[in-house]
C-alpha cells in the first residue's frame, strides 16, 4: 500500500495508540512491576487470533502495556473464521508475527507444517518452574515438527475454567434448593426440581459450523467424573477406543441430562437447536425457564446484562460435583488459548518475554474474565471476587485435564466429535454415535 | 376484467416479496426482549410479556410498615428507551407449602395473582393494581430484603432506535469500513466491464480459431467456486509483494523491516481479485447481447472501412450501455455484499475492513440478538438500493420501462 | 481493397509464410507489453503520490472548518484512502487505454513492416492478431485466477496430504460404507432438487412479472420491489426470511397452569397455527425443510431474472406484435407464440447463470441449517470439508478438492448444450 504517509505512517499509528493510551493507563498499574523489555521503536507485531467484541477489546488493553514500554505498534486482528484465514494466510507466506490458537490440535497440525518457530528450551523449562501444574502446561505447547521431532510452540496465556454450573441464588432460595455437593445429589435435585414442576436444565449446542461443542464438554467433563484420569489422556490420543464401555458409560450420564424432556427447558429435541448463548438466558427469564446450566468460565458475556449478573449477584456459580462412590477426588476441565510465533522478528521474541512476566497476567485479570496458572500474579488482582473463585477452583483441583475436543486432531475434535453429539442430542443410538467418531479416527490413522 | 386481474396478480406477489421487508424493518426497531419471544406482527398493538422487577433497591433501608410504589417504576428506573408501558395482568407467586398429601414435605406451588389480590411477600402483605400502584403493608416495622418478582404486563407498542446505534457507532470504525467498502467496490466494478466488454465483442463480431470453444471455456469458469482460487492467489500475491518490497528497497531510501513493506493483502489484490472472478459471467452477459445487435450496423460500418476498434467504441459502446449498466449494478452488488473474499485476499488491517466484515464482527458470536441482525441487515441493504435506484434514473429507465420501442 | 480483406479466404500461396509472421509479431506485441505496462504503472504511481498529499491537506481543511470530533489523524488517514483509491482508478482507466493504443499502434506498425507493401497481407495480419488484443486481458487474468487454480485443484482431488497418488478422496463419497456417503447422498438429492427448481420457478416468475409489470402503470414501482433483494447479501436474505420460518421465542414462554399464551416468532408458524412447543424452525422440517430454503434463493435471484427478461422483451420486434394483433392472438398466444421465441436465447443465458448460482452458493444453507445433513448441498459439504477436514494428516485431507471437482462437473451437460446453441447461432450470423 503505496500511501505517501509512509515511514510516517508507523509514526502515526504510535500517536493514534497514545491518543487512546489515557483510558487504559490504569490497566497497566499492576501489583507487580514490569521489566524491562528493551526498545523497538517503529517496530510492527501483527498478531492473529479469534478473539473478538470484548475479549478483543481487553488484549488490545493489556497489549498497550507492551506497547508503552518498548515503543513498539501491535496490530491485532481477530476473526471467528481465524482456524480457516490462519491456515490459508500460513500456507501462503502470510503469515501474521504471532498466531493466538484456540485448540492446540491446530497448532500442532500447523507445526507439522513447518510454519511455527520454537520458542526454545529456556521458555519451555521457564513455565514448567512458574505455572502451577507446569509440566502438564508445557506439554500442551509442545508438538512435533515436520521431521517428527518435539519442540515447545505454544505458549498457554488466557485460561477457561469449564467444569461450572451456574444458577440463579434467588430462584434457589424462593425454590427451597441446596447446592449439591455430590452427582449423585446432583441428579437428586434435578429429580426434586422436576416433581416440583420446575425444568432443572437449560442447555444448548447450536453454535453454527461449531455446533455440538457444548455437547462434547459435557461429555469430557462426565468422563473425568466417571473414569480415571490416565482413561481420559488415553481417549484423547485413541489409545482407549471411542466405542468402548467406559466412553459409552459417560455418553449415556449425558444422555440421561440432555435427553430427557423433563430435565431439559424446551424438551429434549431443543437441545440441537438452541444456541449456546441463548441457553443461559432461561435462568433469568421471567418465569425462569430453567435452574441450572452447565457452562465455562466465558459464559457470563452471553448473559442477558453481560455478566454483571455475576457482580450484583443475580447469578453465581458452584463446581460441577463428582460422584461421591466414584472416588476420583476433584477433577477440572480447563482451556486455553495458545499464543505461537509464526513469524519471528526481535520485537516478536520480547512479546514472548512480555508473556512472562506476572504484569501481563495481572494486567489482564484487572478487566475480567481472565484465569491464569502463573504462580507469581498476585491473586488479589483479579477483577471480581467470582473470578478469583474460579482462581482457587483450580488451584485446588487435584485433577486437571484439558479440553479433548481441543486436543484431538482438526477432523476428530472440530469435526466428528462435534457433529456426532449433536446428533445424539437428536436421538441417534449411543452405540451408534461412538461407532462413527470411531471409524472417524480410523479414517485418520 | 383481465385487467384488473393482472394487477391482483402483480400486487399479490408484490406483496410476498415486500412483507419480509417489513418484518425487517419491525423487528429492528423492537427491544432485544420483545424481539425474541413474539412475532413481528404483534408489535403494534398490546402484547403480554414477562417482566422482572424488585420491590426496592439493595442497600440499607429504614424499616417501614408501609411501603407503597409502582411496578413500572421499578421496571423504568434505569431503561433510557423501551420504557415498559401498559397494565399489570399478573404476578407470578412461588413459594413453598407443607404438602397436604405428603406428611413433614414441602410442595412448590406456582399461583397467578391477579391486580387486588392479596400475596404474602417475605412475611407481608403486597396488593397491587393494573396501573401498576403497589402497597406491601407488615405488622411490625420490618426492614426486609428485595424481591424479584415476575409480573405479566400487557405491554402497549413501544419502538426504539437502540439497534441501529449499537451497530452504527458502538464501534467507530464503521465509518471507515463503508469507505473501505466504496473503496473496494467502485474499482471492482469499472475495471471488469471495461475489460469484459471488449472481450464479448470480440467473442461476438470477431474471427479467430477457436473462438467459439474458448468462449465456451470462459463461460464455463463460471462455476469455478471463489474458495478454490484462495491459497494459489494468496500465494501468487504474497510473491508479488515479496518482489515489490525488494524494489521499493532498491528504489527508495527505506528500511525493509518498516516502511518498505509493500502488503501482499490490500485493495489492489482486491480489484484484481474481483476484476478475475467477474469476468466470466460479465463476458456472457455483454457478449449475449452484442450478437443480439443489428448486424447491419457492423456490415455497413465495415463496408465504411472501419476498423475493429472503432466500431467497438464508436458504435458498440454506446448502443450496449443498458447492458454494461445492468451488468455494473449486478458487479457492484456482489461485490458490495461480498465477505468471503475480503476475509482472505484483503487486508486485515481494522480500519481497511469491508462493511460486511465489520458488522459480522460487531455481531461477534450474538447471532441471538434479532433485533441487532435486523438492523445490521436493514444498514447493509440501504446503501446498495440508494446506488441501485439513484442508477435508475440515468441508465436503468431504459431497463425497467415498459417494452416501447 | 479493405472489403476484401474481411473475408477469411487468403491466397493459397502465401498461406504458409502468415504463420510465423503472426507468432513473431504476436510474440513482440505481447513481450512489449508485458514490460512496458507495469513500469508505466508504476511510475503513474510514483509521480501522482503527491495526490495523497493534498487529500490529506484538503482533509484537514474540511476537519477543521467542519470541527468534525474524530482525531485529525483519522480524517488525514481516511482522505489519503480515498486519493489512493482515486489514483487508481484513473490509473488502471490510463493502463487500459494505453494498452489497446499501443497494441493497436503495434499491430498496425508491425504489419505493415512485415507485409512487404501488400494490402491484403497487411489487413490480414492486423485482423488475425487484434481479436487476441481485445480479449488478451480477460484470458490472462482467467487462467491465473480461475482456470489454473481449477486445474490444481483437479490433481490435488488425487492426492493425499503428502502428495502421493489416491482415490480415497472420491472413495469417501461413493463408498457405501464410509462416513461420508450418507452425507454426500444427502447432498446429491439436494443439490439437484434445487437445479431443477430454483431456476424454473425463478424464470417462470421472472418472466411472469416482467410481462405484467410492463402492461400496468404502476410497474416500475413493481419491478423495483422486486429486484431490491438483489442488494442483499445471501446471508442477510437467511437473517430476513428467519423472521417467517423461524420457529418459537427462543425463550419460549411456557404454559404455567395454561394461563400463559404461547408465542412464535416466525409469521409463517403462527399462521400455521404452531405451538410454542412446536419449536423447530420450518427448514428444519426433514425433507420439506429444504423447500423453505429454495424459496430464500428464489426470493433473492427472482429480480435477476426479471430485469434480465425486461430488457430482452423490449427488443421483441414491433412487427411481428403488429402482427400477431391483427391476427387476433391473444395474450396467452401473444406471449408463447411470438415473444418467447424470440428471446430463447436469453432464456438460456439466464437459465445457465441461475444453474451455475445455485451449484456454488452455500451461504444460505450455512447460515440456517449448518449442521442438518438432510439439508446439505455440494457446495455446503464443500465448504464443511474445506473448514473442517483439510487440516491433519487423514488422508481425506483433500476431500475439499474432490467436492469442488465433482460440482464443477456437474456443470459439464448445460456447457455442451451452450456450445451447441453458440456454434448454431454463429452459423446463422454467419460466421
Amino acid at each position: 500500500m503505496k500511501y505517501t504517509l509512509g515511514a510516517a505512517a508507523s509514526a502515526l499509528a504510535v500517536a493514534v495508540t497514545m491518543y487512546a493510551a489515557p483510558s487504559v493507563a490504569d490497566v497497566c498499574e499492576t501489583p507487580s512491576a514490569l521489566g524491562d523489555l528493551g526498545k523497538f521503536e517503529g517496530e510492527t507485531i501483527t498478531i492473529m487470533g479469534s478473539m473478538e467484541g470484548k475479549d478483543e477489546e481487553m488484549l488490545t488493553n493489556t497489549v498497550s502495556c507492551f506497547e508503552k514500554s518498548t515503543g513498539a505498534v501491535v496490530k491485532y486482528s481477530g476473526s471467528r473464521d481465524f482456524a480457516a484465514l490462519i491456515v490459508a494466510d500460513l500456507r501462503s507466506n502470510n503469515a501474521p508475527n504471532i498466531a493466538i490458537f484456540p485448540q492446540p490440535g491446530l497448532a500442532g497440525d500447523m507445526a507439522k507444517e513447518g510454519h511455527l518457530t520454537p520458542l526454545g528450551q529456556e521458555s519451555a523449562d521457564w513455565m514448567a518452574e512458574n505455572y502451577g501444574a507446569g509440566p502438564s502446561w508445557v506439554a500442551l505447547g509442545t508438538y512435533a515438527d515436520a521431521d517428527g521431532n518435539e519442540a515447545f510452540y505454544g505458549f498457554p496465556y488466557k485460561m477457561d475454567l469449564k467444569s461450572l454450573v451456574w444458577y440463579s441464588p434467588e430462584q434457589f432460595e424462593d425454590n427451597g434448593y441446596e447446592i449439591p455437593d455430590t452427582m449423585e445429589g446432583l441428579i437428586a435435585l434435578s429429580d426434586q426440581m422436576v416433581e416440583d414442576g420446575n425444568t432443572p436444565w437449560c442447555i444448548g449446542v447450536e453454535s453454527g459450523n461449531a455446533t455440538g461443542w457444548t455437547a462434547t464438554d459435557w461429555m469430557e467433563d462426565l468422563m473425568l467424573r466417571t473414569t480415571t484420569p490416565e482413561n481420559y489422556d488415553r481417549w484423547v490420543t485413541n489409545d482407549l477406543a471411542f466405542n468402548s464401555p467406559e466412553v459409552l458409560k459417560a455418553m449415556e450420564v449425558y444422555g440421561q441430562f440432555s435427553r430427557n424432556d423433563d430435565y431439559v427447558a424446551g424438551g429434549a429435541s431443543s437441545v440441537a437447536t438452541t444456541f449456546f448463548g441463548d441457553a443461559p438466558k432461561g435462568l433469568f427469564s421471567s418465569p425462569a425457564s430453567c435452574m441450572m446450566h452447565r457452562q465455562a468460565s466465558f459464559i457470563p458475556a452471553f448473559f442477558p446484562k453481560k455478566g454483571e449478573e455475576v457482580a450484583n449477584g443475580e447469578a453465581d456459580f458452584f463446581y460441577f460435583p463428582p460422584y461421591a462412590e466414584a472416588d476420583l477426588g476433584n477433577p477440572v476441565l480447563g482451556a486455553g488459548t495458545l499464543w505461537t510465533m509464526t513469524k519471528d522478528s526481535p520485537a516478536t521474541r520480547a512479546f514472548f518475554e512480555f508473556m512472562k512476566e506476572a504484569s501481563a497476567h495481572e494486567a489482564w485479570m484487572q478487566q475480567g474474565t481472565f484465569l491464569t496458572a502463573h504462580k507469581a500474579a498476585n491473586l488479589d488482582a483479579y477483577a471480581t471476587p467470582a473470578l478469583r473463585k474460579q482462581g482457587e477452583i483450580l488451584s485446588s483441583a487435584s485433577t486437571f485435564r484439558f479440553d479433548a475436543s481441543d486436543l484431538m486432531p482438526g477432523a476428530i475434535g472440530a469435526g466428528a466429535f462435534w457433529s456426532e453429539m449433536t446428533a445424539f442430542a437428536n436421538g441417534q443410538d449411543a452405540k451408534k454415535t461412538a461407532d462413527n467418531i470411531q471409524s472417524a479416527w480410523d479414517a485418520i490413522k | 376484467m383481465t385487467r384488473t386481474l393482472k394487477h391482483v396478480i402483480l400486487a399479490l406477489i408484490v406483496f410476498i416479496w415486500v412483507l419480509p421487508f417489513v418484518a425487517l424493518v419491525t423487528t429492528s426497531l423492537r427491544s432485544e426482549v420483545a424481539s425474541k419471544t413474539s412475532g413481528f406482527w404483534t408489535a403494534f398493538t398490546p402484547t403480554e410479556l414477562g417482566h422482572r422487577f424488585s420491590t426496592h433497591d439493595r442497600g440499607e433501608i429504614e424499616p417501614f410498615t408501609t411501603m407503597k410504589g409502582n411496578i413500572f417504576e421499578r421496571l423504568n428506573q434505569e431503561r433510557t428507551s423501551f420504557e415498559i408501558e401498559g397494565d399489570i395482568k399478573s404476578i407470578l407467586f412461588t413459594g413453598r407449602v407443607p404438602d397436604p398429601d405428603k406428611e413433614g414435605k414441602t410442595k412448590l406451588i406456582r399461583q397467578l395473582i391477579y391486580a387486588g389480590d392479596v400475596m404474602d411477600v417475605r412475611g407481608g402483605e403486597f396488593v397491587f393494581d393494573s396501573s401498576g400502584d403497589f402497597t406491601w403493608t407488615f405488622p411490625e416495622a420490618t426492614a426486609p430484603k428485595p424481591k424479584n418478582l415476575d409480573t405479566f404486563i400487557n405491554q402497549n407498542p413501544v419502538f426504539g432506535t437502540d439497534a441501529y446505534v449499537e451497530v452504527l457507532f458502538e464501534n467507530k470504525n464503521v465509518t471507515n469500513a463503508l469507505i473501505s467498502s466504496f473503496i473496494v467496490t467502485i474499482p471492482a466494478t469499472i475495471i471488469p466491464i471495461t475489460i469484459a466488454a471488449f472481450a464479448a465483442y470480440a467473442f461476438a463480431w470477431m474471427s479467430f480459431p477457436g473462438r467459439d470453444w474458448l468462449f465456451v471455456l470462459v463461460v464455463s469458469l463460471m462455476v469455478v467456486p471463489t474458495q478454490l482460487a484462495f491459497l494459489p492467489i494468496l500465494q501468487g500475491f504474497s510473491g508479488i509483494a515479496a518482489w515489490a518490497t525488494s524494489l521499493n528497497a532498491w528504489m527508495t531510501d527505506c528500511e525493509v523491516t518498516k516502511s518498505c513493506q509493500v502488503a501482499s493483502k490490500s485493495f489492489a489484490s482486491l480489484w484484481v481479485t474481483h476484476t478475475a472472478f467477474g469476468l466470466p459471467l460479465a463476458i456472457y452477459l455483454l457478449r449475449n447481447y452484442i450478437v443480439g445487435l443489428p448486424k447491419e450496423l457492423l456490415e455497413s460500418a465495415r463496408i465504411d472501412g472501419a476498423s475493429h476498434l472503432q466500431i467497438f467504441t464508436r458504435l458498440i459502446i454506446p448502443l450496449s450501455v443498458p447492458a454494461l449498466a445492468s451488468f455494473s449494478i449486478f458487479q457492484f452488488l456482489w461485490v458490495w455484499n461480498d465477505l468471503i473474499v475480503a476475509l482472505y485476499i484483503g487486508s486485515a488491517e481494522a480500519a481497511d475492513l469491508v462493511f460486511p466484515i465489520r458488522l459480522q464482527k460487531q455481531l461477534g458470536t450474538f447471532k441471538d440478538q434479532l433485533h441487532l441482525l435486523n438492523a445490521s441487515a436493514v444498514i447493509s441493504i440501504i446503501i446498495p438500493v440508494i446506488v441501485f435506484l439513484s442508477m435508475q434514473r440515468y441508465f436503468i429507465r431504459g431497463l425497467l420501462a415498459g417494452s416501447v420501442k | 481493397m479493405r472489403a476484401f480483406s474481411n473475408s477469411l479466404s487468403y491466397s493459397v500461396l502465401d498461406m504458409g509464410s502468415y504463420k510465423p509472421v503472426l507468432a513473431g509479431n504476436g510474440i513482440a506485441i505481447a513481450l512489449t507489453v508485458i514490460f512496458v505496462l507495469p513500469i508505466t504503472a508504476i511510475l503513474a504511481y510514483a509521480v501522482t503520490s503527491p495526490l495523497d498529499d493534498w487529500m490529506i491537506q484538503l482533509g484537514g481543511w474540511i476537519h477543521e472548518t467542519r470541527g468534525w470530533s474524530a482525531p485529525v489523524i483519522e480524517t488525514y488517514e481516511r482522505f489519503a484512502k480515498i486519493g489512493f483509491a482515486i489514483r487508481s482508478i484513473f490509473i488502471a482507466v490510463g493502463i487500459s487505454f494505453l494498452y489497446f493504443w499501443l497494441t493497436n499502434w503495434l499491430n498496425q506498425g508491425l504489419a505493415r513492416i512485415s507485409s512487404k507493401g501488400s494490402w491484403g497481407r497487411e489487413s490480414y495480419i492486423i485482423e488475425a492478431i487484434q481479436p487476441w488484443i481485445f480479449i488478451g486481458p480477460a484470458l490472462v487474468l482467467l487462467i491465473l485466477f480461475l482456470f489454473v487454480p481449477a486445474f490444481s485443484t483437479l490433481s490435488l482431488s488425487f492426492q493425499e496430504y503428502d502428495g502421493t497418488r489416491t482415490v480415497n478422496n472420491y472413495a469417501f463419497l461413493w463408498d457405501p460404507s464410509s462416513l461420508g456417503y450418507e452425507q454426500f447422498r444427502y447432498a446429491m438429492r439436494n443439490s439437484l432438487m434445487w437445479l431443477v427448481l430454483v431456476p424454473a420457478v425463478c424464470i417462470s416468475l421472472g418472466l411472469l412479472i416482467a410481462v405484467l409489470a410492463d402492461s400496468v402503470r404502476w410497474g416500475i414501482v413493481a419491478k423495483t420491489l422486486i429486484f431490491v433483494p438483489m442488494a442483499i447479501s445471501f446471508v442477510g436474505a437467511a437473517v430476513i426470511w428467519r423472521n417467517i420460518f423461524a420457529g418459537g421465542g427462543i425463550q419460549p414462554q411456557e404454559a404455567i397452569n395454561g394461563l400463559t399464551p404461547s408465542y412464535q416468532i416466525g409469521l409463517l408458524k403462527a399462521l400455521l397455527g404452531h405451538t410454542a412447543a412446536y419449536n423447530e424452525p420450518l427448514y428444519s422440517l426433514k425433507f420439506w425443510g429444504n423447500f423453505f430454503l429454495m424459496w430464500i434463493l428464489i426470493w433473492v435471484q427472482t429480480g435477476f431474472a426479471m430485469v434480465i427478461f425486461s430488457a430482452a422483451l423490449r427488443g421483441v420486434s414491433e412487427d411481428t406484435i403488429e402482427a400477431a394483433k391483427i391476427d387476433g392472438a391473444n395474450p396467452f398466444q401473444m406471449f408463447f407464440r411470438i415473444k418467447l421465441p424470440q428471446i430463447y436465447s436469453t432464456v438460456v443465458v439466464v437459465w445457465t447463470t441461475l444453474v451455475i448460482l445455485v451449484l456454488k452458493m452455500f451461504d444460505i444453507p450455512y447460515a440456517l441449517s449448518s449442521n442438518d445433513d438432510d439439508k446439505l448441498l455440494l457446495a455446503t459439504m464443500m465448504e464443511n470439508a474445506r473448514n473442517n477436514w483439510s487440516v491433519g494428516n487423514d488422508n481425506v485431507e483433500n476431500l475439499f478438492a474432490a467436492i469442488a471437482v465433482m460440482l464443477m462437473v456437474t456443470v459439464i451437460p448445460n456447457m455442451i448444450f451452450n456450445a451447441r446453441r453458440i456454434r448454431r447461432e454463429q452459423k446463422e450470423l454467419g460466421h
